[in-house]
């Protein structure tokens, strides 16, 4: 960085290059920092519940090191088996059990940085609680590479709860669907996991695994977890809840088989949908909970406007829903389509109170809308942070301004 | 299959995710974004595109893949990453003429009978030569030396598979007849795993046809991208097994099973014969589990064992849970399961030995899977697979003897 610095030279930090909004991506030229080989994990400590780790390890491996000694870290991205936890941090990445759990940043206790100038220096420490001044662990979690290069984090685990349940439920129609996931938040019980899938997404999962018990409107899929009696007493209610939304089908997994085979159909939502046509475009708007049915139809009428087929599922829980539209980007006229059908879901999501990217990123994708979520004042007030770190602009630039 | 440009389509479908990153081998090993799927199709892409040269480090890239096909199995996309980079093999050969002793071997060797039978028995006496020779300073002047010395290679017997079985095998009462498809490493490397299969297909109550004529499937000719080699293989084959009636064409050399099933179809998509031969072609463990009672026609004794899936077998065929079936079966419940288990062992077939020292650190990992098990046995569907584990496990010292899953029907049959 020093080098860099000297010679202003721009910098990308790259994990494994699976973000979704173009994080990564060399924009100006200049020197690509991979931490594919920074991928030890230092120490995992069952005492202070942290682990320690250099920010290429891939995600997944710090779930399967934890969890051998019974500890927990809970976010997962869809991509956990390939991104970097460098990544996930630079991106401030969600997941599947973000409802009860969170997001990473809600795991971040410490980040070792390089500035882009070269000195180094650790944000935050290995306590629960620190206000030694300002939360810089936080300011650089979801940053993009922008601000300052990790090298190393300390993160939080939990204890891994001991047992959980899977729950499947189906509905006549999308709208049905997610007045019912607001039904289980208001009957008080907080699931690990709460997926939706609308009938385009179990369309094309139901023809690519040759399935022929998901021809519904939409889909339910639900894990709740925790102590042996409290997930029988979780499971109660939230049956209670779904029946009396109309949930036209219920099952629950009686195993672990049968649980997999559950997350199996959310799991090939990308997988199915992609491939139908080649060029997937996955979007990433999120609104409050209680606006999802605004947004579900909102989406709809944008799908039928430009005569685009769009897929819609995701973390209902969170109100993070992924419309993703199924295209061939090599006919022009698509790309202009798509360009306007994206402006008019983001649209759609500020007015209803929501954000431009839940937990994908702004990078290069999403820049040019920045100012219509925050107004000038907070576009400039951003960019004053990243100003005073990077004064010279050579931290990823073209990424979150345009 | 060659000529890049039809495979524009296939790559424009890769939609750059990643997910190949987890189970790619060669990436597991390099942590380089030349060495997996996903870059392996953008250097492909700008060559095409006129971005790129066909370099030598281009050439690496393409060859250096394992074509072990778990990318395709898992991808978002189904991007058909194997024959894609067949492709880019075969346009190096065609543009850019890259010629080597192993490729010249292979175009040498496997084209006719007469070929094959002599290029084994001079490996018979290569192989007896080779290790006291290796072991003296006259090594540097040895033929192979792409090879690494350390290397174990199973001593190749004097007798192949053909002296040894009948054309035809027959039992009274018999439900069909089968067509056995040895193909080379079975032939010349390990004829006991085809003496042994002749039986197990008898005692699940089929006759057994073998074409003593049968040649190479031709995979490595493909892989290789020698197209026009591999074509003349392929059609002589078509016409060879053609010719004789059986109710299926069963393999136990899932890399065999795969090229004629899927390959012959695509190097001659207007032959009919090859439509018909595809389609009858099963792997042995598949074809006893679903077309026969063998399973309860076996004499099971106890014994532990853990299994490790043949890439083009698990990936390529979809083939997981039959072996495992039949060898809980056969072992009385002995079966644990390795982790990884479908993670490529680092054979590859010619990869391995254009390759040598990245195979080996593949082999490594999956010899620590194994280890961990702590089954003195490690049995799988596939002959080449057992030929590179039982080179790594030695390598390792580990006390672990490597199987096919033939030996251990076999074994459970016998009274
Ligand atoms: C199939 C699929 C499913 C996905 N599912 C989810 C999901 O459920 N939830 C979710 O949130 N995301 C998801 N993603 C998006 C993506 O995986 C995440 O954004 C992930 O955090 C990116 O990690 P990476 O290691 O690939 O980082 P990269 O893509 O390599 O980089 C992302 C950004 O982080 C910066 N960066 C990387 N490492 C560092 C570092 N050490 N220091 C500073 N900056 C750094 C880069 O400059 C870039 O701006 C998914 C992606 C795919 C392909
Ligand atoms: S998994 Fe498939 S689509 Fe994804 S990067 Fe690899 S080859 Fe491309
Ligand atoms: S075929 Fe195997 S080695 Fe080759 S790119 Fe795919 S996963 Fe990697």
């Amino acid at each position: 960085m020093e080098y860099a610095a000297r010679e202003r030279i721009p910098v990308t930090p790259r994990g494994a290059g699976t973000g979704l909004s173009g994080g990564c991506v060399p924009a100006a030229g200049g020197i690509v920092v991979s931490t594919e080989r920074l991928n030890r994990i230092i120490d995992i400590d069952p005492a202070d519940l942290i682990a320690v780790v250099e920010p290429g390890v891939i995600t997944a491996s710090l779930h399967s090191a934890s969890e051998a000694l019974g500890l927990f870290y809970p976010p997962d991205p869809g991509s956990c088996a390939f991104c970097t936890l460098g990544g996930n941090i630079a991106e401030n990445a969600g997941g599947l059990r973000g409802l009860k759990y969170g997001v990473t940043r809600d795991y971040v206790m410490a980040l070792d940085v390089v500035l882009p100038d070269g000195r180094t220096f650790q944000a935050g420490s290995r306590t629960r609680k620190n206000v030694t001044g300002y939360d810089m662990a936080r300011l650089f979690t979801g940053s993009e590479g922008t601000l300052g290069f990790i090298t190393g984090a300390v993160l939080k685990l939990i204890v891994l709860p001991e047992a959980k349940a899977g729950f499947l439920a189906a509905f006549d129609t999308l709208e049905a669907a997610s007045e019912a996931v607001l039904a289980i938040i208001k009957s008080g019980i907080t699931p690990s996991t709460l997926e939706i899938m609308d009938s385009v997404t179990l369309k094309a999962v139901a023809s690519f695994s040759g399935r022929n018990d998901l021809d519904y409107g939409a889909l339910l899929l639900i894990e709740v977890d925790g102590h042996e009696e409290d997930v029988a007493r979780q499971s109660g209610k939230l049956l209670d809840a779904l029946k009396n939304s109309g949930a036209k089908e219920l099952r629950q997994a009686r195993d672990a088989a049968e649980q997999e085979e559950i997350w199996t159909a959310r799991r090939s939502a990308l997988t199915a949908l992609a491939r139908i046509s080649p060029s997937v475009i996955l979007e990433d708007a999120t609104v409050p909970r209680k606006e999802m049915t605004s947004m579900v139809r909102a989406i709809r009428s944008v799908a039928g406007k430009y005569g685009l087929l769009i897929g819609t599922f995701g973390h209902a829980g969170d109100g993070n829903l992924h419309p993703t539209i199924i295209t061939d980007l090599r006919i022009e006229e698509n790309k202009n389509k798509v360009k306007a059908a994206v402006g008019e879901i983001f649209e759609a999501a500020l007015s209803l109170g929501g954000t431009l990217s839940g937990e994908h990123g702004i990078g290069i994708m999403k820049s040019s809308y920045m100012e219509s979520e925050l107004g000038a004042a907070g576009v400039e007030a951003m960019r004053a942070v990243k100003d005073a770190f990077d004064p010279q602009g050579i931290m990823n630039p073209g990424k979150i301004f345009v | 299959m060659s000529n890049l440009t039809n495979y524009s389509d296939e790559i424009f479908k890769c939609i750059r995710c990643g997910a190949c990153r987890a189970v790619c081998p060669t990436f597991g090993e390099e942590l380089s974004e030349i060495s997996v799927a996903r870059g392996r199709m953008a250097l492909i892409e700008a060559v095409m595109g006129g971005e790129l040269a066909l370099t030598d480090a281009f050439e690496k890239a393409v060859f250096n893949c394992a074509m072990c096909g778990a990318c395709k199995a898992g991808c978002p996309s189904g991007v058909d990453v194997p024959a894609v980079i067949e492709a880019a093999r075969a346009e190096l050969v065609d543009k850019k003429r890259s010629e080597g002793l192993v490729r010249f071997l292979a175009r040498k060797s496997l084209k006719d009978k007469k070929s094959l039978d002599r290029a084994f028995s001079l490996m018979a006496l290569g192989r007896a030569a080779y290790g006291p020779l290796a072991a003296t300073p006259l090594a540097k002047y040895l033929p192979y030396q792409y090879e690494d010395f350390r290397r174990n290679f199973p001593k190749i017997p004097r007798k192949p598979l053909s002296s040894r079985i009948p054309p035809v095998s027959r039992i009274r009462g018999a439900k069909g007849t089968v067509l056995f498809y040895a193909g080379c490493v079975i032939n010349y490397v390990y004829p006991e795993i085809g003496v042994a299969a002749v039986k197990v297909l008898n005692h699940a109550g089929y006759d057994v046809v073998f074409v003593k004529e049968e040649l190479c499937c031709g995979k490595p000719l493909l892989s290789l991208g020698e197209t026009e080699a591999f074509r003349s293989v392929a059609e002589k084959n078509v016409a060879l097994l053609s010719g004789v009636e059986a109710d299926y064409i069963v393999s136990a050399c899932p890399t065999c099973s795969l090229t004629l099933k899927e390959d012959y179809n695509t190097i001659l998509p207007d032959s009919d014969k090859a439509a018909a031969l595809g389609a009858k072609v099963r792997d042995i463990n598949e074809f006893l589990l679903h077309e026969t009672d063998f399973i309860t026609r076996l004499d099971a004794a106890e014994m532990v064992i853990t299994y490790h899936d043949p890439c083009h077998l698990a990936h390529g065929m979809g083939v997981k849970k039959e072996p495992r079936e039949l060898l809980d079966a056969a072992t009385l419940g002995g079966l644990v399961e390795m982790n990884e288990a479908s993670r490529c062992c680092g054979f590859g077939g010619s990869f391995s030995f254009l390759n040598y020292e990245l195979s080996g650190r593949i082999a490594g990992r999956k010899v620590k899977n194994i280890v961990k098990t702590g089954a003195p046995a490690v049995v799988t569907a596939c002959p080449g697979c057992m030929m590179h584990l039982s080179d790594a496990l030695r390598q390792s010292g580990a006390d672990v003897v490597a199987f096919h899953t033939l030996q251990i029907y076999e074994k459970a049959i016998k009274k």
